[in-house]
């Protein structure tokens, strides 16, 4: 076996990442009476197995967060793989999944977000039998994608991520949800078109779909005929004839496809101006719609943008980073901006998610971009950490903010934020924990996203500094768009029809309770998190910090 | 004596455990006074852990000096170094190959921040376990526990950020304090001052402190560690400092410039100095004792603690005389704008602003012992002035009712002389304290600062014994009106609440609130002023004590002392006669003018301030803060809400417009291509038909409108789909 990859015993990654569909069989077997409650706590508990195996796969020492290959101390070591044959003729495509520092801090968000968005849809009453199968199905696509090591098989997990949350946007979500079903579905499909074709080119310039082996060709560390990735390409282009009319620079074509690839991602993280389904797509779907949508979806093309886009064209990566990181600034600014204008509350929090995903941006940027400082690689690996960490504390704090929107929503019937207003008054435990939420939100030290800030701040400032310095005024924007969302619901004199809402049950303490608590840890003690990233992070700006 | 130190932790950490038992176990947050009581102890006990800090590090030192070496070319010359030192630490996070290590430090200038917050935080405690009595809310509230709480939290950030060994533990303690200081100034959030000034408070010094952490960030890349301390890989390190006190960076400023400049904007934001100083007296709208814990022992103690902490960096950077610029702009300013002030809070709230800047000033012209010196002895004099403010608002509500605008307007006091004795004359330790007379606390860490000040900067000498005159006159005016004289509370002045700005209010109309008729109906009445209980007056005694006498930790002049300057390691300041002289003659001179100028004024409510028909204009402006929230409020926040109106415009009318226009498009031309298909293909070819009728009834059973359907159709596609991307290519 090649020493970067370390096989599984028993397919525990193939476990956590195809268990759902059995919960997904289960919703379409379990009958569906009594409102469905044998089908609702049916998927809830065994959603409660992937998260399970995940814990597993943390604490049960089968992963080794510090392993590099024996042969070259750059590259870490992808654990827990299976890898069999999957396609053999005429092209070749592997089933290979695997784990690395890079796909499991996600993993684990997923893991975690599952039963907790199965919770959230405890209050479905329409065709509950296909709204949790297709639940499931989403949970499988995203634990797939996340951990799907050949493009054949990653490109089919991120299709199939789109069909049941377009279903779920368009069959249980908001007045506005046919509109926004279509432009999430489209607008995604379109992006990615490019990056289709781009892979169906590099398999017939590399004969191969692995994106493993893609990625150390793209790094130079593996050469077909002594030819990197770029060369590859460049082989193949000069074969097809096209120099003649398009230029013999290798970074040119190399520059196509890695745009090509990364405005599918980019669309994915709704990069600015890629953005604009976003708003739409989360205000419009379910609770735990939106929950997953914001708290996983978006982060599929941020992953994308490190599994893919970075390891295979480091060189146009490092060319694009200025652009990147100007894009990744406009959605900071814009989209804190152009949520300080928005009434509807989910309308609000999906801008304040363009703004974290423009940090997101930033941070990958910072983390490629050209440069060198005292830090060295330090900061690039900071700088991905925080990516890393950012991610993780988004997606609590966002699955945690859209949860308890949703749960306003089932007290008052709406999410317009003039019609809020001191309710801190009659729900004094629901304004703390969504407060908690808030802060974790607005990057406040000692919750998880403080810490993603800081480090995507360490990476910037190193080699971006004045995207770093004017990144800043965005943080202080989103403070007060979220300050002055909290303000327009829960402070101020209470309205009389609102004196009688109930305060937080017990019920949706334990849905959200997890969320909080694990940005607190995070928060607190983010090595926990970070120890698992750091290796590779460091394996994958090593080829930058040349 | 070890043990001190060995548990030292345990300080910040007792209070946060009284905050996490507060507000996670039910048993103790549903009663008040368990609340309280949990709180009181756990903070009794770091009281104890810190003055035990202090006595052992007095007596024997925190531990070996490392004196920095003398191994970089010109390095270490003059450089503070904070002596000895104590530290632990853990790791908090990998950063690539190298680690985030964290901690706490003691050393001579924590161990006496250490002291000062836990005693000063303590009294606050006892003092709001009276004054939050009458806080009534419905039952399962528990606001009071609420309050407890945050405070205990409160103290417990500041606890941490002073002990703090790591730049990084000390923002984040820094930005808990900013959290604190949120929930508490609007702590009656359904009043909209409350609220507003809540919001106003965070993001004025979010401002400074983004600024903060871009340097915070800076300096990591630079030094590779944010690690106190001289030692190697640390950030005071001798050569480290060297190296970026030449580096250049960027406009012809230094590395170590930039740095100390961005770190400074944190303490502009935290310790209210101008022109981020707006948010401090809007901070009044929180209960009393939040505003003595804010003003004195926490918050904008923070701002000046982080430039006395990181001074070495200041020190080479060059910016020092920016850092006494703008503390001493801030002290003259703000002294002027608490001569026109009428709430009693806010004249205090102002004179805070006006002490920083001398602290501040007193940091920028090289007097870094006066600046700690000042920055201790002030959080006694202002804490025990809050809460004796908190003791007359407390009292006056009994004569004029629970509303802040009349019971906060010194124009309705007068002659509580008689009614609140202990309240009287511990205020007037206070008083006489702030205003500088010998032998209170205030002369002499004052006279420190302006004898270094004498001694290096003129300029700054000549503006601090101006803002000294005036800190005597507009004290002398707020114990004159509030003390002597007439009670006029009983015709009471009508109250005309600041007009609130807001542009979100949008069209909101609200019921009346029923609580606020309830607060009304359990702490109205029109009886006379009262002194307060026993467990209010206690802490303001107890803080009286420290405020006469906390000065002779260094009572160079006469006395010959000079403990602080022999504990802190720096080199003691000859004392001088006779600007100790001249300082108290300004502050004679500014006490008499007042006196004869207010004495016989105010013999009504309704009456104007004898001031006012003199200084005409000048009045008008002092008395609206020089117009500066008018300002701010003109161009900085409305051209956010401009922004936010043309962010969103551009999603929706052109980059959604673009999108929208593409996908018809796209739609337009599969309605074409669909024609151009249908007549080529179908012209002629009635053959065809039939089986066009077939495949529209199994489309009319596809179009069943069941997801499931839809799912297994899609699935099949995809497979297909797959099948012929692996064939066909």
């Amino acid at each position: 076996m090649i020493d970067y990859l370390r096989l599984s015993e028993w397919g525990i990654t193939s476990l956590i990442a195809l268990s759902p569909l059995v919960g997904m069989l289960l919703a379409l077997l379990l009958p569906e009476r009594d409102g469905g409650r044998a089908i609702k706590w049916g998927v809830f508990l065994w959603s409660l197995v992937p998260l399970g195996l995940v814990l597993y796969l943390w604490w049960g020492g089968l992963y080794d967060p510090n392993a590099t290959a024996p042969s070259n101390p750059n590259v870490a070591v992808i654990q827990l793989v299976d890898k069999v044959d999957w396609i053999r003729a005429p092209i070749r495509a592997d089933y290979f999944v695997g784990i690395d520092g890079l796909n499991l801090p996600l993993v684990i968000l997923t893991a975690v977000l599952g039963p907790i968005a199965v919770l959230a849809s405890f209050g479905i009453t329409t065709n509950i039998k296909t709204y949790f199968a297709l639940l499931m199905l989403v949970q499988t696509a995203m634990l797939g994608y996340f951990t799907a090591l050949n493009f054949l098989l990653f490109f089919l997990f991120w299709e199939f991520s789109l069909v049941p949350m377009f279903f779920i946007i368009n069959n249980w979500g908001g007045p506005n949800r046919s509109y926004a079903a279509f432009k999430f579905f489209v607008y995604t499909m379109a992006g990615s078109l490019g990056m289709l074709l781009i892979f169906q080119f590099l398999y017939l310039a590399t004969g191969t779909f692995d994106l493993v082996r893609l990625a150390r060709l793209g790094a130079g560390i593996e050469t077909i005929n002594g030819l990197d990735l770029k060369g590859l390409i460049f082989n193949y282009v000069e074969r097809l004839g096209i120099t003649g009319w398009l230029g013999t620079n290798p970074d040119f074509y190399a520059g196509i496809v890695f745009w090509a690839i990364f405005i599918a991602f980019a669309v994915k993280l709704a990069v600015w101006p890629f953005h604009t389904w976003l708003p739409d797509a989360y205000s419009q779907a379910p609770t735990a719609g939106s929950m997953l949508l914001a708290g996983v979806m978006s982060k599929m093309g941020a992953y994308g943008m490190l599994r893919l886009a970075l390891p295979l064209l480091p060189d146009a990566a490092q060319e694009a980073a200025p652009a990147i990181a100007i894009l990744g600034l406009a959605g900071v600014l814009l989209g804190a901006y152009a949520g300080l204008a928005q009434w509807d509350l989910k309308r609000l929090i999906g801008y304040t998610s363009i703004n974290h995903m423009g940090l997101v941006a930033i941070g990958i940027a910072a983390a490629a971009a050209a440069g060198s400082t005292p830090l060295g690689v330090d900061a690039r690996a900071g700088a991905i950490n925080g990516v890393q960490m950012m991610m993780i504390g988004h997606g609590l704090s966002t699955a945690a903010l859209f949860y308890f929107a949703g749960a306003l929503y089932a007290r008052t019937g709406t999410y317009d934020l003039r019609h809020f207003g001191g309710l801190r008054m009659p729900m004094p435990l629901f304004a703390g924990a969504m407060g908690v939420a808030m802060f974790a939100n607005l990057g406040l030290p000692g919750l998880a996203d403080f810490v993603g800030e800081f480090f995507i701040f360490l990476g910037a400032w190193a080699t971006l500094p004045l995207i770093a310095v004017i990144a800043v005024i965005g943080l202080i924007a989103s403070a007060l768009l979220l300050l002055l969302m909290f303000q327009r619901i829960f402070y101020g004199p209470v309205n009389t029809r609102w004196l009688g809402l109930s305060d937080l049950s017990r019920f949706e303490l334990f849905t959200a309770l997890p969320l909080l608590l694990l940005l607190l840890v995070f928060g607190v003690y983010p090595a926990l998190l970070l120890d698992l990233a750091n290796q590779t992070s460091l394996a994958l700006v090593s080829i930058f910090a040349r | 004596m070890h043990f001190f130190f060995e548990w030292a932790w345990l300080i910040p950490i007792f209070p946060l455990l009284a905050f996490v038992a507060i507000t996670l176990l039910p048993p103790i947050g549903r009663d008040r006074l368990v609340s309280a009581g949990v709180a009181i102890l756990a903070l009794a006990a770091s009281t104890l852990l810190a003055w035990g800090v202090l006595v052992a590090g007095a007596s024997q030192g925190f531990g070996p000096h490392v004196a920095a070496g003398g191994d970089g070319p010109g390095a270490g010359e003059g450089i503070l170094d904070f002596g000895g030192a104590f530290t632990r630490s853990f790791r908090w996070a990998p950063v690539g190959t190298g680690i985030l290590e964290m901690g706490y430090r003691l050393d001579a200038p924590v161990a006496l921040m250490l002291a000062m917050v836990t005693l000063a935080s303590l009294c606050i405690h006892i003092f709001s376990l009276g004054y939050m009595a009458h806080d009534e809310y419905p039952r399962h509230h528990q606001r009071q526990s609420r309050f407890f709480s945050f405070i205990a939290l409160f103290t417990a950030a500041m606890l941490t950020m002073v002990m703090a060994d790591h730049l990084l533990l000390f923002f984040i303690a820094w930005e808990i304090m900013g959290l604190c200081s949120y929930l508490l100034i609007g702590f009656w959030y359904f009043r909209q001052s409350a609220y507003e000034a809540a919001k106003k408070a965070f993001i004025t010094t979010r401002i400074g402190d983004v600024g903060m952490l871009l340097g915070i960030v800076l300096l990591y890349n630079q030094a590779g560690s944010l690690q106190f301390g001289t030692g190697e890989g640390q950030i005071f390190n001798p050569a480290f400092l060297e190296r970026i006190r030449m580096e250049p960076g960027v406009l012809g400023f230094s590395v170590a410039a930039i740095i100390a400049v961005l770190l400074f904007m944190g303490t502009i934001g935290k310790s209210a100095q101008f022109p981020l100083h707006v948010w401090l007296p809007d901070a009044m709208e929180g209960p009393t004792p939040v505003s003595a814990l804010i003003h004195a022992a926490t918050m904008v103690a923070a701002g000046v603690f982080l430039v006395a902490r990181t001074y070495p960096i200041f020190q080479v950077s060059g910016v020092l005389p920016f850092v006494a610029f703008v503390g001493t702009f801030t002290a003259l300013f703000a002294a002027l704008i608490a001569v026109a002030q009428y709430d009693i809070k806010r004249i205090l709230a102002y004179s805070t602003l006006s002490q920083l800047g001398f602290m501040v000033a007193a940091l920028g012209i090289g007097a870094w012992l006066a600046a700690l010196f000042h920055l201790l002895t002030h959080a006694f004099f202002k804490a025990l002035l809050f809460l004796g403010s908190g003791s007359v608002i407390h009292g006056m509500e009994a004569a004029v009712g629970h509303d802040p605008a009349k019971a906060q307007d010194i124009r309705n006091m007068g002659g509580l002389k008689r009614y609140m004795p202990t309240t009287f004359w511990t205020y007037l330790v206070g008083y006489l304290a702030l205003a500088g007379i010998f032998p209170f606390a205030g002369f002499w860490s004052k006279d420190e600062i302006l004898l270094d000040a004498w001694n290096h900067a003129t300029v700054v000498w000549i503006a601090l014994t101006i803002a000294s005159f005036l800190t005597a006159f507009y004290m002398t005016r707020q114990i004159v009106v509030v003390f002597f004289g007439n009670f006029r509370g009983h015709q009471p002045l009508a109250a005309t609440p600041p007009v609130e700005h807001s542009e979100d209010e949008g069209a909101k109309v609200h019921e009346p609130l029923a609580y606020e008729a309830h607060a009304e109906a359990v702490h109205g009445g029109h009886g006379n002023p009262h002194e307060s209980p026993p467990v209010m007056t206690f802490p303001l005694v107890v803080l009286a004590i420290f405020a006469a006498l906390s000065g002779f930790a260094n009572a160079g002049l006469f006395f010959g002392i000079h403990w602080l300057a022999h504990f802190t390691g720096v080199e003691a300041v000859e004392p001088n006669l006779m600007v100790a002289g001249i300082a108290t003659l300004v502050a004679a001179a500014g006490i008499g003018l007042a006196w004869l100028i207010y004495r016989p004024s105010y013999k009504t409510a309704q009456d104007r301030d004898p001031l006012a028909a003199p200084l005409g204009p000048l009045y008008r402006a002092m008395e609206r803060k020089f117009g500066f929230d008018e300002l701010y409020q003109l161009t900085v926040i409305r051209f956010n809400y401009a922004l936010g109106a043309a962010a969103r415009w551009i999603d929706e009318r052109i980059i959604d417009r673009f999108v929208n226009l593409t996908g018809l498009g796209t739609f337009f031309v599969g309605r074409i291509n669909f024609l151009i298909d249908d007549i080529t293909l179908n012209s002629g070819a009635d053959a065809l038909s039939e089986s066009t009728i077939a495949v529209g009834d199994g489309v009319r059973n596809a179009q069943s409108g069941k997801v499931q359907d839809y799912v297994a159709f899609i699935f099949a596609g995809a497979i297909i789909l797959a099948i012929v991307y692996v064939y066909a290519l």
